[in-house]
């Protein structure tokens, strides 16, 4: 009953996507059958999963500075299609865990901190209590894009399966920000009516001939919202100083909220408006199919391929229609010892009950399977890359006027908490995507120095967004990772 | 090694290495050296010793509790007392924000057997609105049961604080998104009910198709009723000004109905600081008695009543005690407490309390009404669905009328409630259909730690872990705190087969072979009795079961604790914890976290020996006695004020 199939072809590892068939066109056509995109928008999507990329049994891909000169190791066989795109690193070091207050040394722990850079404000009473001492690059990137003018979000923050409140990504030291899980939500808050329905042709659809209407329902939407902001200005004048910063933040996230609402030009809400932000159309930008279809439960395990691959759509369609220049993604939190990866080609289960003994619990979970660290690692190792190829590969097939992909003007970066499932905190390997508008030199897979703080790299995204910083986390790890750029 | 050896012991390896997982991730409270002999108690004693003495500890082999600090130091005083977590090591492990940083350090414990302490008050925790509370509120307000917020389909969960109940304080943009998209659909479903004739929930509208003339008195009769209950006080004049002037932009420049600018005014209150957080206190300033206390308003202590013991807001009741100020005395406040713990929403908290008591561990958080859904359930699908309602009513049993509200009924009842695939577990006759009170075999189960639902649900999933559920009573039942790991635990190499004791008995070479082992298996081992679905045995992989075992108790204050437990099984462990001072000061401490939001400080330690002492006097030690004295003391009806609060 243990058994299973670990044989990859590549249409298995295919499948493992969780598209199956669906997906065999996209990966294989024309990548520019879609234009959709204004040109020259750069994009940060970031992939983070626990327990490691490797395992005691699997190799990091070879290393080389041309597509030429080096191969993808087997587990990463599904990024193939995308070689020239690629930059592996192998690998970063998590000093900030190791400097600072943590709730412990492993690399389970790392996950508050790998994409902050900086030592914790404090060590919490466990690995879900970390708290960041900075923000993560994620946040730091959107809201220097908006404080210049971008009107979209700041990032989009999404999971599945996070059943830990271990946090990634973090608005500012301390405070967490909590990606949303479900993607019918995502869809609902942040898409719906802001993004031209699929066209059966490829030419933009035409706003509908309409005369201009006031929105009341809208309307009375601000009009709400400012009272509850009056609310919170009076609430947070009785309270105490640490409530008070507190009750102020809600009050700006209130306004937020209030905020898109102006910037929706729609005529009602649902209806497929004329906002600004709608740049194109065709399926590859419109809406995921799946995003209005019938919904599967999105905290039930088994549905994780079809919830990651709806979040990774709904992301991917965010960017086409400028709604967020910033995407993260993450499955399974710090440990996942309750992660299951029960679909196909896995299959994972529990073992059943066992005569004699009634013993089973998740000997197939991650984390046990992470610490056997052998053969049944490298399956999920397996399909974590082929996450991020799923990702790479429907960014490479949408692309903008001038024929280049969403891809070239973004960058993709997968990352994990540890570099095998036993807890290593230094040579985390990345793998990186895109080159980011011409910023980073693709098409190599690099070793880097062992304590290469990964605030280089964290460095180098934000300067590859156009918003630069000399430093990021704590400023003792030093600058960028100018290797990067080649 | 056959295939079937191989994979025993290869979930055998797993089990240990999730045990692993787990210790490790519950503590580190103190920075205590490692596992060398230093498990402390929680809080040591009213010392300023502690992070050299209180949780020091003995010698690294004796395997040995510590005693938790040399009492010295003044009680009251705004000092720092125990230890927990906040002193050594440098982890401060405060939770965010929020005002539960409050005046000396966390702390202490009744004391149970030192000097009577004056009872006094730390800060008021102002938080948010936990997931449920806000369920049963939007259910008691708008009449929508579907628990949007915690519900199967709900959001992306608070994290458990250091109390180990989820107190949420902080707020992420994700809450006010939520908050407001959850807002405006719950209102607008109940405007659709409204109109088509039915009242949902206390959403009413005062009128019928009112004049324009009339229509400024209706929405103020809206406002004063349905805000009085949605805020849990008074609507002060400000705010009415504030949500009238709502209205009326609602009404005329947007031109909404006058329903649906009634229901305007709905939506922003369900957004309103004062109905998402606890504060209940309104615009006015505290004033400051001479002991620089402030009393809690009488719709504060009503508020704090229905979420202490309702999960929920207050109901006609409790506002009308409030509004005559007949929430002031203890007599008072004890009847309305008894009143509430009869009724039937008190298996909310009842629920939810004892829940994260005793399954909370480190970040993990266990949902008895999911583990249905959890794909490696041993479980038949009805008995997985039935562990929250076993659960769930065994515990009402026990605090409500006519059940005699003590822990040793708690800890030791020979009775469970059981649908049909429960009581096969427990080996009787089940009802055709439903739950009901079946009677066990008092040798083989003893109170709710030989239930199925602690049994089963303690890992979620249905393997026995001796190590979980011993954790759960040396750290959750007897409120022990147990020093990290060492780094680079080495992997154990289980022996080949063998029954589940035998499995994990193997850290006899182990660095945390004495100190931390000693702690934690023995009470474990006394459940080997069950198997992972909380079956009785006899036998484990063909080998009689041994369930006895000795561990020391947690000192829980100088001169208290420290007790040794020896049994033969888990009945007989039950039966010491239940009337041990230990248990008994623990679940007291226990609760008042629950109900303050935050770590009990020096300054509560008066009215948890007063409510110690009040439970002590019943025989079995009453339960309900100790919360009904918690709640009407003066930590409950008082609050320093927080840092910086204007006064």
């Amino acid at each position: 009953m243990m058994k299973r199939d670990l044989r990859f072809s590549r249409r298995n590892l295919l499948r493992t996507l969780g598209a199956g068939a669906a997906l065999l066109p996209l990966l294989e056509s024309d990548p520019a059958d879609a234009q959709c995109l204004a040109g020259g928008i750069k994009r940060l999507y970031i992939f983070a999963w626990p327990d490691g990329m490797l395992s005691s049994t699997n190799s990091w891909s070879a290393t080389g500075n041309d597509p030429s000169s080096w191969k993808l190791a087997p587990f990463q066989a599904s990024l193939q299609p995308y070689q020239s795109d690629l930059l592996l690193l192998n690998g970063v070091d998590y000093k900030f865990l190791r400097d600072g207050p943590a709730s412990e040394r492993t690399g389970h722990a790392c996950l508050p901190g790998m994409l902050t850079g900086a030592l914790y404000k404090s060590a919490g009473s466990s690995t879900a209590g970390d708290v960041a001492g900075g923000p993560s690059v994620d946040q730091f990137i959107g809201s220097k894009l908006k404080a210049g003018g971008y009107g979209g979000l700041v990032s989009l923050n999404q999971g599945a399966f996070v059943e830990s409140t271990a946090r990634l990504s973090w608005a500012a030291a301390g405070q967490a920000v909590i990606p949303d899980f479900d993607p019918y939500h995502v869809f609902n808050t942040y898409i719906k009516g802001k993004i031209t329905a699929p066209a059966s042709s490829g030419t933009p659809a035409t706003p509908p001939a309409t005369t201009p209407t006031v929105d009341y329902v809208k309307a009375s939407q601000k009009s709400i919202l400012d009272a509850v902001m009056a609310d919170l200005n009076r609430f947070s004048n009785v309270v105490g100083t640490a409530d008070k910063a507190n009750i102020d933040r809600h009050l700006s996230y209130v306004r937020d909220i209030e905020a898109g609402l102006a910037t929706m030009t729609g005529t009602g809400t649902g209806s497929t408006g004329t906002s600004a932000a709608t740049t194109g159309s065709g399926a590859a930008c419109g809406v995921p199919a799946a995003a209005t279809a019938t919904p599967v439960a999105f905290k039930n395990t088994d549905n994780i391929p079809v919830i990651a691959k709806l979040h990774m759509d709904l992301a991917i369609a965010a960017f086409a229609a400028d709604l967020t220049r910033v995407a993260v993604m993450q499955i399974g939190d710090q440990g996942a010892a309750h992660l299951i990866l029960s679909w196909a080609p896995l299959n994972f289960k529990s073992g059943g009950p066992n005569p004699g003994d009634a013993n089973t619990g998740d000997v197939n979970g991650l984390h046990a399977i992470a610490h056997r660290n052998v053969a049944d690692k490298v399956a999920c190792d397996t399909w974590f890359q082929s996450q991020i190829a799923y990702v790479i590969g429907q960014m490479k097939s949408i692309a903008d006027p001038s024929g280049k992909s969403m891809l070239d003007s973004s960058v993709v970066v997968g990352m994990n908490n540890m570099r095998t499932g036993t807890h290593e905190t230094t040579g985390v390997p990345v793998v990186m995507a895109g080159s980011c508008g011409g910023y980073f030199k693709t098409g190599r897979s690099l070793a880097l120095p062992a304590g290469t703080p990964n605030n280089g790299l964290l460095i180098a995204l934000c300067n590859a967004m156009g918003t630069p910083t000399q430093t990021f986390g704590d400023a003792m790890y030093g600058g960028e990772l100018s290797v990067l750029k080649g | 090694m056959s295939g079937t050896r191989a994979l025993e012991n290869a979930m055998k390896v797993q089990k240990l290495e999730r045990s692993w997982q787990l210790v490790a991730t519950l503590l580190s409270l103190a920075a205590v050296s490692a596992c060398t002999g230093t498990v402390s108690d929680v809080g040591g004693g009213p010392a300023a010793t502690n992070s050299a003495g209180g949780v020091s500890g003995l010698a690294g082999t004796s395997g040995s509790i510590s005693n938790g600090g040399s009492s010295v130091g003044g009680v009251g005083a705004a000092g720092a007392i125990g230890v927990v977590g906040s002193a050594a090591g440098g982890g401060t492990s405060t939770t965010s924000g929020g005002s539960n940083a409050s005046s000396g350090g966390v702390a202490a414990i009744p004391d149970v057997s030192g000097t009577p302490v004056p009872e006094s008050a730390g800060t008021l925790v102002m938080r948010r609105l936990t997931y449920r509370e806000y369920d049963h509120m939007v259910a008691r307000l708008l009449g929508d049961t579907t628990m949007p917020a915690s519900g199967p389909n709900g959001w992306s969960a608070d994290a458990v604080a250091d109390t180990g109940f989820v107190s949420p304080n902080s707020v992420a943009s994700y809450h006010v998104t939520v908050y407001n998209q959850s807002a405006n659909a719950l209102v607008d479903t109940a405007l659709k009910a409204w109109a088509a004739g039915q009242k949902t929930g206390l959403f009413v509208i005062p009128c019928t198709n009112p004049t324009a003339a009339q229509e400024t008195a209706c929405a103020t009769s809206f406002i004063t009723t349905f805000g009085k209950q949605a805020y849990r006080r008074p609507v002060a004049p400000a705010e009415q000004a504030d949500l009238l002037s709502l209205f009326s932009t609602v009404r005329s420049t947007d031109q909404l109905s006058f329903t649906d600018a009634i229901g305007a005014i709905a939506k922003a209150m369900l957004q309103s600081p004062n109905f998402l957080y606890h504060w209940e206190i309104g615009p006015t300033k505290p004033a400051l008695g001479a002991d620089g206390l402030a009393p809690l308003t009488s719709w504060q202590v009503a508020s704090r009543l229905a979420t202490s013991l309702w999960e929920s807001m207050p109901d006609d009741t409790l506002l009308a005690a409030a509004e005559k100020n007949e929430l002031a005395t203890p007599a008072q406040i004890t009847a309305q407490a008894q009143r509430m713990l009869a009724d039937p929403q008190a298996s909310q908290s009842l629920y939810s309390f004892h829940l994260q008591w005793l399954f909370n561990m480190g970040f993990h958080v266990t949902d008895l009404g999911a583990i249905a859904a959890k794909p490696n359930s041993l479980l038949t699908a009805a008995a997985a669905a039935g562990l929250q309602n076993e659960f769930t009513q065994f515990i009402a049993s026990v605090y409500a009328p006519p059940g005699d509200g003590t822990l040793n009924t708690l800890y030791t009842a020979p009775y469970a409630f059981v649908n049909q695939d429960l009581a096969a577990i427990y080996g009787v006759m089940g009802p055709a259909s439903g739950f009901s009170k079946v009677n066990l075999d008092p040798t083989e189960r003893a109170g709710i730690f030989t239930q199925v639902a602690f049994l089963a649900g303690i890992e979620d999933s249905v393997a026995d872990n001796p190590i979980y559920r011993g954790l759960a009573i040396y750290t959750k039942a007897l409120c022990g705190v147990m020093a990290p790991p060492p780094p680079n635990v080495p992997s154990v190499v289980f022996k080949d087969m063998g029954t589940t004791r035998q499995a994990y008995d193997t850290h006899g070479s182990s660095a945390c072979a004495t100190s931390c082992h000693s702690v934690f298996d023995p009470p474990g081992f006394a459940f080997e009795n069950y198997d992972g679905v909380g079956k009785y045995r006899t036998t484990d992989a063909g080998q009689p079961v041994d369930a006895t075992g000795t561990f020391t108790g947690p000192v829980l204050a100088p001169g208290s604790g420290g007790t040794v437990f020896k049994f033969n099984n888990a009945i007989e462990l039950s039966k010491q914890l239940a009337a041990s001072p230990e248990a008994q000061a623990c679940v007291d401490r226990q609760w008042a976290r629950y109900m303050l939001g935050r770590m009990e400080t020096t300054a509560d330690q008066g009215s948890l020996q007063t409510a110690f002492k009040k439970g002590a006097e019943t025989p079995g030690f009453s339960l309900r006695d100790m919360l009904v004295t918690l709640l009407s003391s003066k930590a409950f009806l008082y609050r320093q004020p927080s840092a910086g609060e204007p006064i």
